[in-house]
């Protein structure tokens, strides 16, 4: 109830006082960032996309409720401009220069630990895969809350997650075997 | 939550932005605020006269007295054309009666002179 009082302060302070903000940053920015960049596993996107976030609930910050409210606003917020940067991104391949790899260099993912190249693969499913998956296991939300945040229903969830289970089960052994062995030549 | 889950949950841990994220967000949110406090002073600044509070009632005045004054005009004029009116009405009654009378007199004077004969 207290901490209620106070996030509900401090989205008020926040209205009146910039510095306010920056704290409203700080204490989402981990969860705001990781979510975008899980998605992508692309770092520069993942800042735009964050910074994009932040500059929507600026100008949205009226709205906001409580700290839960803020929490679940960023992720709405945040799965909706990664669907629709990820599918306009399917008319225009876009690829920082920071990330293109040098000529001649093998691709990081194979240096990776195995966590990593999970993740890369996590960032090759389906979109809403993807995000049902991150909101499970980074978020660690219920069935219920991504149901709430992706506005679908809570079957399709469990669906979702099932399926993206399935998929990537047999890719997590053939890394592992990578990891141990080195990369395997079909 | 088995082996496969665990390793997903730590593939997917959270990480943070990098560490000027913060300051950039805020220059971000300011360079905005300003570009939208320049634009509203320029709407002020091109804002017509006539549209600002004092103009606008002094407009609404002008409006309002010279209805009055064309209406008051107007009730005159009525006035003055209903007088007219009456003025002339009066005269042909006036002359209407005349007419009748002499009609009359002149009916009396035939009636009289043929008793006579």
């Amino acid at each position: 109830m207290q901490e209620a009082r106070a996030s509900r302060e401090l989205v008020d302070r926040a209205l009146r006082d910039q510095e306010a903000f920056a704290e409203i940053i700080d204490r989402h920015k981990a969860m705001v960032y990781s979510l975008v960049y899980n998605f992508f596993r692309n770092r520069t996107v993942a800042e735009d996309i964050s910074q994009d976030a932040y500059l929507e609930l600026f100008r949205n910050l009226d709205k906001i409720e409580s700290d839960n409210h803020m929490a679940f606003w960023l992720r709405q917020t945040v799965t909706r401009k990664c669907i629709d940067w990820s599918r306009r991104q399917k008319h225009r391949r876009y690829q920082p220069l920071e990330d293109v790899p040098e000529p001649g260099v093998e691709p990081q993912e194979r240096d990776l630990l195995m966590e990593d190249a999970l993740a890369a693969k996590v960032a090759g499913l389906p979109e809403k895969m993807r995000l049902v998956l991150i909101l499970r296991f980074q978020e660690d939300l219920k069935l219920s809350e991504i149901a709430d945040t992706l506005d679908i229903p809570v079957n399709t969830v469990k669906t979702t997650l099932r399926r993206a289970l399935e998929r990537l089960r047999p890719k997590v052994s053939h890394l592992a075997q990578e990891v141990v062995y080195g990369p395997v030549r079909a | 939550m088995d082996q496969y889950e665990l390793e997903l949950k730590r593939a997917l841990e959270r990480c943070g932005p990098g560490s000027d994220f913060t300051a950039r967000v805020m220059s971000q949110i300011r360079s905005e605020r300003s570009l939208a406090a320049d634009e509203t002073s320029k709407k002020i600044a091109s804002f017509p006269r006539w549209r600002s509070g004092v103009w606008r009632w002094a407009a609404v005045g002008a409006v309002a007295a010279s209805l009055t004054l064309g209406f008051v005009v107007d009730q005159r004029r009525s006035e003055h054309r209903a007088r007219i009116a009456e003025a002339e009405l009066y005269e042909t009654l006036l002359l209407a009666g005349e007419k009748i009378s002499q009609a009359r007199a002149e009916v009396i004077g035939v009636r009289y002179e043929g008793g006579a004969q």
